[in-house]
């Protein structure tokens, strides 16, 4: 991969080209509505719709770094209290149309100077799994960091053996840039991070696949999508 | 209910790594020592301070304009945690070069050798090269860590042959990582690991033997071909 560059004027050194160093704002208690569901700012009353979604399904905890399962709903909704104040990670909780909190995703490792943040703590219980709304959350949350708060390198990075979320990010429009080894110790565990990344001017692409991909007229009668969004982004590239 | 099997990855002894200390290590060439801002200014002004080029790649710091700005910098790292600052020292004791054990997570076991700044009388040299050598030595076998990162903008050349010539491995490109001094920065990343550092430092043990150079002091072997590294 080639960065751009121009010379130093003085050293005669390759360096980076300008580019607009105002920093961009952190996330805010923001509404983000879509056409499947909505997102808005996760409160520790979300708890209990998000213990009833994820209770008994321990599996979707493996890969989070930190945090889970949970045994007792008070030990979960002291968690959702927690997670609900911090400012990073910053939490949304993910509702139906029925306005039930069925998931909840951050933003994090928030760096406003250099314009970059991430996405991650992505739990979806199995109700949003392979869903639109699953789908659409993402659009929500990327049209919002790049157009609303001005990002400019747009982060995804998961357990390098959790082939679900590498799929995720692909599908998404990520670039998959590298895997550090060794990066973490996560619940006793070697944790080697693979690394994704979506970036500014690639946005607009990604964004007509995504509403191309969650218009109503992509789907059967049954529900099914006609071309998925995995072959869009591929074949934006 | 369904109960996917999940591969997960091997145990591993979740002691944290110590934090860097204000040592003095002691090599064949030279030294590294925990800065002392007060009795390195006006040598490291001369070797490094005053030299632009040097900060060019070096984000947030520098150039200095002068020598007093320099000081008043210097004197700030030192109280610093994080980037924990040495310097380098030849055998006459003077100061040479800048070098920092950062972005230290000792919990992960995880710690980044950067802000590496070599005047001109350190760069090529073998005790530029021992210095690298006496820090991966005391973060892995002093410290405890398993992961040791060097990154850099992935514009500067000589910093990734370096990385590659040292024995670390490219893991990958962070485009737009960061803004450095108003402009676009790519970070190249690069990682040395705990189960590889006995087959680095016995290169680094071979490549520093006085019979490894002739008796005009060049060098038999590279130490980039030892490691594998495009020479």
């Amino acid at each position: 991969m080639m960065t751009a560059f121009e010379t130093h004027p003085k050293t005669g050194q390759p360096i980076g080209l300008p580019v607009d160093p105002a920093p961009a704002p952190r996330p805010g208690p923001v509404t983000l509505q879509g056409r499947y569901g909505r997102l808005e700012k996760l409160r520790p009353d979300h708890w209990s719709d998000l213990w009833k979604a994820f209770a008994g399904h321990d599996h979707v905890w493996t890969y989070i770094s930190t945090d889970g399962p949970f045994a007792q709903p008070s030990d979960f909704s002291d968690f959702i209290v927690k997670r609900a104040a911090a400012e990073d990670p910053y939490a949304y909780a993910i509702l139906d149309t029925r306005d039930r909190a069925i998931g909840y995703v951050t933003l994090l490792r928030i760096n406003p100077p250099m314009r970059v943040i991430e996405v991650g703590h992505v739990l979806y219980s199995p109700r949003l799994q392979r869903t639109p709304l699953g789908t659409e959350t993402q659009y929500l949350l990327a049209r919002y960091v790049f157009e609303a708060l001005g990002y400019r390198r747009y982060e995804w990075k998961c357990n390098a053996l959790n082939a679900m979320s590498r799929r995720a990010a692909l599908r998404y429009g990520f670039v998959y840039e590298g895997t550090f080894r060794q990066h973490m110790i996560a619940k006793g565990r070697n944790r080697d991070d693979a690394w994704y990344s979506m970036l500014d001017h690639e946005w607009p692409a990604r964004k007509r696949n995504f509403e191309r991909w969650l218009d109503p007229e992509n789907f059967d009668e049954q529900g099914a999508q006609k071309v998925s969004l995995a072959t869009l982004n591929a074949a934006a590239d | 209910m369904s109960k996917p099997v999940l591969p997960v990855g091997p145990a591993v002894d979740p002691t944290p790594a110590a934090h860097p200390g204000p040592v003095t290590i002691t090599g064949r060439f030279g030294a590294v020592v925990r800065l002392n801002a007060a009795g390195t200014a006006a040598p490291l002004w001369r070797e490094i301070g005053k030299r632009d080029e040097l900060w060019t790649y070096i984000s947030g710091h520098g150039p200095f304009a002068d020598e007093r700005i320099f000081s008043a910098w210097l004197e700030e790292r030192e109280t610093q945690s994080d980037p924990y600052y040495y310097t380098v020292h030849g055998p006459d004791g003077r100061a040479l070069g800048l070098i920092a054990l950062m972005h230290i997570r000792a919990a992960m076991r995880v710690v980044e050798i950067g802000s590496i700044v070599y005047g001109a009388a350190l760069q090529r040299t073998p005790l530029g090269t021992e210095t690298q050598y006496l820090l991966a030595r005391y973060a892995f076998e002093t410290l405890g860590y398993r992961r040791y990162e060097w990154k850099c903008d992935s514009l500067n050349t000589p910093s990734r042959c370096a990385a590659l010539r040292y024995g670390f491995a490219f893991e990958g490109i962070f485009r737009q990582h960061m803004i450095a001094k108003g402009r676009s920065r790519d970070t190249a990343y690069f990682s040395m690991l705990d189960g590889e550092w006995p087959d680095h430092k016995r290169n680094f043990e071979a490549w520093l033997q006085d019979d490894n150079f002739d008796r005009y002091g060049r060098q038999k072997r590279s130490l980039a071909a030892m490691n594998g590294a495009a020479a």
